[in-house]
């Protein structure tokens, strides 16, 4: 499985465009948002959409170039195949964070503005969200052919962020999610992971009765 | 080394892959041929658990295929007929990427046939033909030791100089004893060079799995007259073609040749090809 987490590394990370893409998606998304520091979400949206996106890309190379036949013929199975990529996308999620805050401190040194560098409510907060997208969002992309499945996706990114983050307007009480808000957050990563497992079952069984 | 029972498949749209048998022992070639439609591509990829069966039993090494898939692919080198890269990648970078999944990758041999194949491994996928492909395909398919090397259409698509070297390169790799191929085409000239078995399949039943040898023994093509055939004649054929100015069949049982005149008629080893034609020309 470590091999197959290897392999969506090099995707993401090989070539030209996918280096300006790494380099550029924090300033671009800041640029378009104004550099307003009191914008609040933005340390939420960077880091929540740069590792859906950056998951989305591996499954976009595996489409455009038809490798799924290649990667399943390789020694492992299909179950290793979708738990990699669930795995892979936590990884992405903890990478993403890391990205966030150092490029952000970055910025707030050079421009000497404010913006949030890390804060562990907004990071659980986001990892909930993240963590039920994913977990609809995954056996989509299993599910669907890759072009109405990536509609879908989107459609469920979009629809969860503002449902869940409509309300938020004071960093000091971040993700007024309802029950997912309890105890610090705690209860929403529980029921977050547990969606998330349940999803790689499905996952699973779906990608194991795939025809080609 | 790869054995095949009453394995079965039915897909929705109708076609379906029915009750077939068939055993390659290690160290032999294998041809798979039938015609395009045939099911070949299929039965490659039940083999390879791309797809699921419904019945039936695939064992490879004498292992279940499902059971101890990670196990019987480690020891597998597959080569398909499209190119299944990641196209913006070099090769260097394509075989780093490979590289972590095999316990058993060798540098040394990749490196060997990479030279041997004249690739240059800082080459873009996307910029290489279809033949610097095939070869790329099958450079990574022999860097990692495998005991069974299966390929789905090699040659097809290639010109004629490609596809000789391919096959030049498959009968150096059974020189080692230990190695056993299972070669899918319809180019059926091919294995008539290299083939040690030749499994037939049309329309998802296999028609025969024999050794060349058998194959020539077995049938005959009979050339006549128009004249001479009656219609008890006729159904001693596998395939008959007939025009005005004679006759050509495919015979099956040879014990039957002694009820034509052997003046009267031309009797010929038949190709692979001519098997082909009339056994499909007759289902």
């Amino acid at each position: 499985m470590l091999a197959l987490i290897k392999k969506d590394f090099r995707l993401v990370t090989t070539g030209k465009y996918n280096l300006v893409f790494i380099l550029s998606y924090v300033p671009f998304l800041l640029m378009v948002s104004g550099f307003d520091s009191r914008a609040k979400f933005m340390y939420l949206v960077i880091v929540m959409t740069f590792a859906y996106m950056i998951t989305y890309t591996t499954f976009s190379y595996d489409y455009s170039n038809k490798t799924e036949i290649y990667i399943e013929s390789l020694p492992v199975t299909k179950k290793d195949i979708v738990r990699g990529k669930y795995l892979f996308s936590i990884l992405i999620f903890f990478i993403s964070v890391f990205y966030a805050s150092i490029y952000m401190g970055i910025i707030n040194l050079i421009l000497k503005i404010d913006f949030i560098v890390f804060n562990l409510s907004v990071v659980i907060g986001t990892f909930i969200i993240y963590l039920l997208l994913m977990g609809v969002a995954l056996p989509i992309y299993y599910k669907l052919p890759p072009k109405i499945g990536n509609f879908f996706s989107i459609f469920v990114y979009v629809f969860l962020l503002n449902m869940l983050t409509f309300n938020v307007n004071d960093l000091d009480n971040v993700f007024k999610m309802g029950v997912l808000s309890n105890y610090g957050g705690i209860i929403g990563v529980v029921i977050g992971i547990v969606v998330f497992i349940f999803s790689s079952y499905l996952s699973v069984h779906i990608y194991r009765n795939k025809t080609r | 080394m790869l054995e095949i029972k009453e394995l079965s498949k039915k897909f929705k749209e109708g076609f379906s892959i029915n009750s077939i048998s068939f055993n390659l022992e290690q160290g032999y070639i294998m041809g798979f041929i039938g015609p395009n439609g045939a099911g070949k591509t299929t039965v490659i990829k039940l083999i390879m658990n791309l797809l699921k069966k419904d019945s039936g039993e695939i064992k490879i090494f004498d292992l279940d295929h499902i059971e101890h898939e990670r196990e019987i692919k480690n020891r597998i080198g597959f080569v398909y007929d499209e190119s299944h890269f990641y196209e913006d990648f070099t090769m260097r970078q394509m075989k780093s990427m490979i590289q972590p999944f095999y316990t058993k990758w060798d540098n040394t041999t990749f490196e060997k046939y990479m030279n041997e194949f004249q690739l240059n491994p800082d080459l873009k996928i996307k910029k290489l033909s279809k033949g610097m492909k095939m070869k790329f395909s099958l450079a990574l398919a022999l860097s990692h030791n495998a005991e069974l090397i299966i390929m789905d259409e090699p040659t097809s698509g290639l010109d004629p100089v490609f596809r000789r070297e391919i096959l030049d390169i498959l009968y150096n790799i059974i020189q080692d004893e230990k190695v056993g191929i299972f070669f899918s085409t319809h180019i059926t000239t091919d294995l008539e060079q290299i083939a040690d078995y030749v499994t037939y399949i049309n329309d998802g039943n296999i028609i025969f799995s024999l050794s060349m040898d058998e194959i020539m023994e077995k049938y005959r093509i009979i050339k006549g007259g128009p004249d001479l055939l009656d219609e008890n004649l006729r159904k001693l054929f596998l395939g008959i073609r007939e025009t005005k100015v004679g006759f050509e069949g495919l015979l099956e049982d040879i014990e039957n040749l002694r009820l034509f005149g052997k003046e009267d008629v031309l009797i010929e080893k038949p190709s692979l090809e001519d098997i082909m034609y009339y056994t499909k020309k007759v289902n």
